[in-house]
């Protein structure tokens, strides 16, 4: 069909962060994340974001689109940013304007606070755009591993189900779309009466055809001897090198800066 | 009613009689099953034998009870009453993990039974279900793959194949998993002539092999045509089992189990009423055999109503 | 009237490559006639049927259906009034069903496009008789079988009134005697209510003794548009539409093979053999 949805936000590219293992990828962004709550000066926030920053142009990805991955975020940034320099009345006044003063401390808190947000909502989405969605499943199931096997097979089978189906049941809900706008749905209808006559048709038919798909799916899994618990082998694995050790020891730094510095 | 069954061997194994050589691959013996929470029995004493290395059509109008026979030799269901033996082995809550790796089933939507995202790890789940390892699972995902035609596939994701590629790389990742009993329940029926066409020598050169026990389920005549026996399934139990031309040519049969009759039986018919009986023929190259065969006689009266 | 297709072009973007589902199509449909739409997958039969209601409107040229056209850089808005008039019924229709009992699904369709509430259960009631689901009124569609769902289904779109019914394999998945008995329904349509019926198929025993009209497409154009006895008479247009010929075409072809004669376009059994009858006599026995 045409107009394929595109999950998630790979961008594929030949850098040395695109061919990460994914779990180290994974826990890399747990460390840093650490980092980033762990700032609470402009020096260390600097350092982490210089840190940031030369990982991002190692990724060969524009740092254009790592800014633009905060922009449907920003006004929690801005939120966070004014609630410190509201409230935080620490050290001397700076501004007053009207009933609304405030103060160094708020300023700065505020802003650190908005620079530890971007920095965290940018950065993050470094995983997502070196890393395929199914790569990102298959390494979620991969670190929860030691907590117990059987439960961490079942959620990357569920996940690896989950992602092959989206497209599936979006292009499905396309055609329902298409054959109930035939038969005179009208979305743009301001009644309330009409909008939830609209949703029914679209919701319920969907829903039950999901729920008929996965009775379908698995009697099929079944047939094929899969048996929730029961031991299996790993087609796609990744392989840990050296480099990955390296990559995560290298989050180690950002940590640093943010306690000592 | 018409039934051609043997039951011969089935009563000599009754008495513990067995020959290891011709144990049937699959044996229903009297099977019942009801619909949970009702009384209503959708297979009620049917019994089957199919013997090593034949193709079986079921057929028989939709509640038949085909699909739940299928499903119950795959072990997907429990039968309520009497038995169901794969290889001469009993299939039970215990057996059929075992068991199961000899059976290979394939339904009739080709989407549902599509797990993985490319082809590649469609067919790698049902072998990372045996436990194999991954240069076993490489290697017979290619082996498989070119065999049904679709190692150029791979890599694609189900939403950019068509229904009859799904349905083929459904039969790859059935066959990697090398059973020896093949289940097909309405396979072709989702896919257009040409694919189902496709679908259909491509089973009958598995038969060919020799290496599989093929049981499908269809509404197809021409399918029917190809396979070894016709079993005719009616309110739960077997109506008439034999030959698919034999009991595709007996239109009473056909009527009451909602098959529709092949064009080339009312070529036959039409023949006979303009003075030029050559028998009664599901099969189009008999038929026009046949024809060329009672010209030469150039006597009309040479044959009558045969049926064969 | 009718519709037509006046040199038509559909592009759509697919992932980084623009595919032309549309090629300067010229195509005109009779009204009153049950013409059925042909091609191998790809061929731009479901774009062309998406145009019947203005789901789509083409790139380049004009699509005129009645009294209505669509052209490039219309605005996106099509009258309701349209979208009334022709009703598609997607590939299995029965996956849009969702109502509580099979009236308040025919009725869906009516109330939408404005009809009041007597117009519109008188609509539903002539549709479910139409479709010979009347008695089925107060089922609950779900529970039906995909047969009947398939009729209600059909009757929801018919519900409307429309005056323009296009179908995109009606009869996909349903049993021989099932397809028999939908086909003879929407000849019916034609026949008895002058409804204008474009159907998309791909099997030939769909089409033969029932449509008035075929269109083949290939590639986004008209490859041919004749009557099903004039395609049955075209191996190459039927190779290029993806059909296989039926049982009694291959039959046809085997005998003529044998008087080494061209094979008759004939598909009735009665009409098949009396023309065996009549070789058989012509050649007296002779025979290659």
């Amino acid at each position: 069909m045409n107009g394929k949805l595109t999950l998630g936000r790979y961008a594929a590219r030949e850098s040395p962060i695109h061919r990460r293992d994914p779990r180290a990828k994974t826990l890399s962004m747990f460390l840093f994340m650490i980092a980033v709550f762990l700032i609470d000066g402009y020096a260390e926030a600097a350092a982490v974001s210089l840190f940031a920053v030369i990982l991002m142009l190692a990724s060969r990805i524009s740092l254009a689109s790592y800014l633009k991955a905060i922009r449907p975020l920003l006004f929690l940034v801005v939120f966070v940013a004014l609630f410190q320099m509201l409230f935080d009345r620490s050290g001397t006044k700076w501004l007053e304007a009207g009933p609304v003063t405030v103060y160094s401390g708020g300023l700065d808190s505020g802003l650190i606070s908005a620079l530890r947000m971007m920095l965290f909502i940018s950065f993050t989405a470094m995983l997502t755009f070196t890393t395929e969605p199914d790569q990102l499943t298959r390494a979620i199931g991969g670190l929860l591993r030691p907590f117990g096997r059987a439960a961490s097979d079942r959620l990357t089978v569920m996940l690896g189900i989950a992602l092959r189906f989206i497209p599936t049941i979006f292009e499905e809900g396309e055609r329902l779309y298409k054959a109930q706008v035939s038969r005179g749905l009208n979305l743009q209808d301001k009644s309330l009466a009409g909008k939830a006559r609209a949703m029914l048709a679209l919701l319920a038919p969907l829903t039950v055809s999901v729920f008929r798909r996965s009775l379908r799916l698995a009697e099929s899994m079944e047939a094929r001897g899969y048996r929730i618990g029961a031991p299996r082998t790993r087609y796609r694995a990744f392989r840990w090198q050296t480099a990955d050790t390296a990559y995560l020891i290298l989050f180690l730094l950002p940590v640093a800066f943010a306690v000592w510095l | 009613m018409i039934n051609f069954t043997n039951n011969d061997r089935q009563d000599l194994r009754q008495y513990g009689v067995t020959d290891g050589a011709d144990v049937p691959a699959i044996e229903c013996r009297n099977v019942a099953c009801r619909r949970p929470g009702s009384t209503v029995r959708t297979l009620d004493g049917l019994s089957l034998t199919v013997r090593r290395g034949e193709w079986v059509c079921l057929a028989g109008r939709n509640g038949s009870g085909k699909s739940t026979l299928v499903r119950l030799i795959a072990g997907l269901l429990a039968a309520d009453e009497g038995e169901v033996r794969i290889d001469g082995e009993r299939l039970d809550a215990r057996s059929i993990p075992r068991i199961r790796g000899k059976i290979g089933m394939l339904f009739s939507e080709p989407d549902d039974q599509f797990v993985g995202l490319t082809v590649a790890d469609d067919i790698a789940f049902g072998l990372e279900n045996l436990g194999l390892s991954r240069e076993e699972m490489e290697a017979r995902i290619l082996r498989y793959a070119e065999l049904l035609g679709i190692g150029h596939l791979l890599d694609r994701h189900p939403a950019a194949m068509s229904g009859g590629q799904k349905q083929l790389a459904a039969m790859a990742a059935v066959l990697a998993m090398e059973p020896s009993i093949l289940l097909l329940d309405e396979a072709g029926s989702m896919l257009d002539d040409r694919a189902r066409s496709h679908f259909r020598t491509f089973v009958n050169r598995l038969r060919s092999t020799g290496r599989y026990t093929i049981v499908s389920v269809t509404h197809d005549a021409e399918e029917m045509m190809l396979a070894d026996r016709l079993v005719l399934v009616a309110e739960g139990r077997v109506m008439a089992e034999g030959e698919p031309q034999r009991l595709l040519a007996d239109e009473q049969l056909l009527a009451d189990c909602r098959i529709a009759p092949p064009f080339v039986l009312a070529f036959c018919r039409e023949l006979a009423r303009l003075g030029r009986p050559i028998g009664l023929h599901a099969d189009e190259r008999k038929a026009v055999d046949a024809l060329w065969a009672s010209l030469s006689n150039k006597s009309p009266s040479g044959f009558g109503t045969e049926i064969g | 009237m009718g519709v037509t297709f006046e040199q038509v072009t559909v592009r759509f973007r697919d992932g980084n490559r623009m595919t032309v589902a549309l090629d300067g199509l010229d195509v005109r449909f009779a009204p009153g006639r049950l013409t059925v739409l042909l091609g191998a997958p790809g061929s731009g039969k479901s774009t062309l049927l998406q145009h019947l209601n203005g789901l789509l409107s083409p790139d380049e040229g004009r699509v005129r259906i009645f009294e209505y056209e669509l052209g490039p850089g219309k605005p996106g808005d099509v009258p309701a009034a349209l979208r009334r008039k022709a009703g598609i019924v997607f590939q299995y229709p029965e996956q849009q069903l969702f109502a509580a009992t099979v009236r308040e699904e025919l009725l869906y369709a009516p109330l939408n496009f404005g009809l009041d509430e007597s117009g519109a259960s008188r609509a539903a009631e002539e549709a479910a008789r139409a479709l010979g689901i009347f008695g089925l009124m107060d089922e609950s569609p779900l529970e039906l079988s995909s047969g009947q769902q398939r009729k209600v289904a059909i009757a929801a779109v018919l519900s409307a009134d429309p005056d323009l019914l296009a179908l995109d394999e009606p009869t996909a998945s349903l049993d021989p005697e099932s397809r028999a008995e939908l086909m003879a329904l929407l000849a019916g349509l034609c026949r008895k209510r002058g409804k204008t019926v474009i159907t998309i198929t791909h099997r030939l025993e769909d089409v033969l003794g029932r449509a008035d009209e075929c269109v083949v497409l290939s590639d986004g154009k008209r490859l041919f548009q004749g009557t099903p006895e004039q395609l049955i008479g075209r191996p190459d247009v039927m190779e290029a539409a993806g059909l296989a010929p039926p049982p009694a075409v291959r039959l046809a072809a085997m005998l003529a093979e044998k008087w080494d004669a061209s094979p008759p376009p004939l598909y009735r059994a009665e009409e098949l053999a009396a023309w065996a009858v009549r070789m058989a006599r012509q050649s007296g026995g002779n025979r290659t």
